[in-house]
């Protein structure tokens, strides 16, 4: 063997090693992205597991087990792979605990554990076929299909069912289940999920303004958005027609769901967990 | 006959009166595949309010009223003076029946210092048609 063999080839070993290294990593990387950062306002914080503090900005990868910090001035935006999107108001706090899915068979799993804040979660392909669970110091929360804002104290949780097929919220054994939009549940920490009562008006707003940005955005953006979206909805003619459609089309099933919409006890389940029952027992 | 045509017109007005799990797979071969492909251009140009938009309205098409409404709320993020968004998610929720946030989006449309004209007509006409038992008491 020559002399330069004997000093190429070890070189070799190493560049196709460190490609290989850097190729898994880079396969990690890839494998870790659960989401995108598609709307933030101010400096929402993001740390993957093992990595540092970062700012999410607009096209930021969100990774699995993240965790995901506000202060008083910042909210974001984030769209998981499946179509989940999660916002995330001021003072808040949160963890990404588990994100699983198959874009084949368009199923997974979705976890997040949030500590404090305000948050409005709209189920994606997951939330289809299994509910979205998010656990709070006070409740696990189960959301099927559709869309729920939820407000989070250390000393109570707050859950507004906005749209789906149901919302469960869990604590100390016992389960609300909700099906009709506008109600909310609230649990203080160490009790259980009290009654399902419809939503005060005051506080729905309180918290969809707190999910909305402040007025800050340049004048050039304000005029692009409105000729975007504008120009991509209809003309005020078509629009005024639209509008009478749908008006329509909601009265004609209203006509099969207003006894439900206004008995909406009727529509609240409450499940008592036998406590003599094993929680590991599948029965 | 007239018991099974009977019986089929129950089972209809019960599949219409009924959200299906995911109205997407519903919809036609042609319009799920421009529904993914404008997911996956949102999903990798996540700033291009175009393609936001563009996805919103495929959604919006293919029955996926959730995916609409997502990314008009993340325009809000942006600025929540946007009346013309929050018209259009007012629209949404109305559709959804989801009346009382319906209405949430309509009033603070209206209540836009910088509300266009064609926008204020069609937010009160809606407000007008709120079903009465998501009125305001108060």
């Amino acid at each position: 063997m020559s002399k330069s063999n004997v000093v190429v080839l070890p070189l070799l070993r190493a560049l196709l090693v460190g490609a290989a290294v850097l190729g898994l990593f880079s396969t990690a990387q890839a494998q870790s992205r659960i989401g995108v950062t598609q709307a933030t306002e101010n400096n929402p914080m993001g740390k993957p597991p093992g990595g540092v503090d970062r700012v999410l900005r607009v096209g930021t990868d969100v990774q699995a087990n993240e965790a995901i910090t506000t202060t008083s001035e910042d909210r974001a935006h984030l769209v998981f792979l499946d179509g989940t999107t999660l916002t995330i108001g001021p003072s808040s706090s949160l963890t990404i605990d588990k994100f699983v899915y198959d874009p084949t068979t368009q199923k997974g799993e979705l976890a997040v554990n949030a500590s404090k804040g305000v948050f409005r979660l709209i189920g994606g392909r997951i939330s289809k076929t299994a509910a979205i669970t998010v656990t709070t110091p006070s409740s696990t929360m189960g959301i099927r299909g559709g869309i729920m804002v939820f407000g989070v104290q250390v000393s109570a949780t707050t859950s507004i069912f906005i749209y789906g097929n149901s919302m469960t919220v869990t604590a100390n054994g016992v389960t609300q289940t909700v099906t009709v939009p506008g109600l909310q549940v609230s649990t203080n920490a160490g009790g259980t999920p009290g009654t399902p009562t419809v939503v005060v008006q005051g506080s729905l707003s309180a918290a969809l303004g707190n999910l909305a940005g402040n007025s800050s955005a340049a004048a050039a953006t304000l005029v692009a958005i409105n000729t975007l979206v504008a120009d991509s909805v209809s003309n005020p003619v078509t629009l005024q027609a639209l509008i009478q459609a749908i008006v329509t089309a909601n009265a004609a099933q209203t006509l099969t769901t207003t006894t439900t919409t206004l008995t909406t006890n009727l529509n609240v389940i409450t499940v008592v967990e036998n406590p003599n029952q094993s929680k590991n027992s599948p029965n | 006959m007239h018991k099974l045509i009977a019986i089929l017109l129950s089972a209809t007005v019960l599949l219409i009166g009924c959200q299906p799990a995911d109205p997407v797979k519903s919809a036609s071969p042609e319009l799920q595949r421009q529904y993914n492909a404008a997911f996956q251009d949102m999903l990798n140009k996540p700033g291009d309010l175009a393609v936001a938009l563009k996805y919103a309205n495929v959604a919006n098409q293919a029955g996926d009223l959730e995916g609409a409404i997502s990314t008009y709320e993340g325009m809000l993020l942006i600025d929540s003076n946007l009346p013309r968004v929050r018209l259009e998610l007012g629209i949404l929720y109305y559709r959804l029946k989801s009346y009382e946030v319906s209405r949430t989006y309509l009033e603070t449309a209206l209540q836009s210092p910088t509300l266009p004209a064609d926008v204020r007509k069609p937010a009160e006409q809606l407000l007008l048609k709120m079903p009465k038992q998501s009125k305001r008491s108060t």
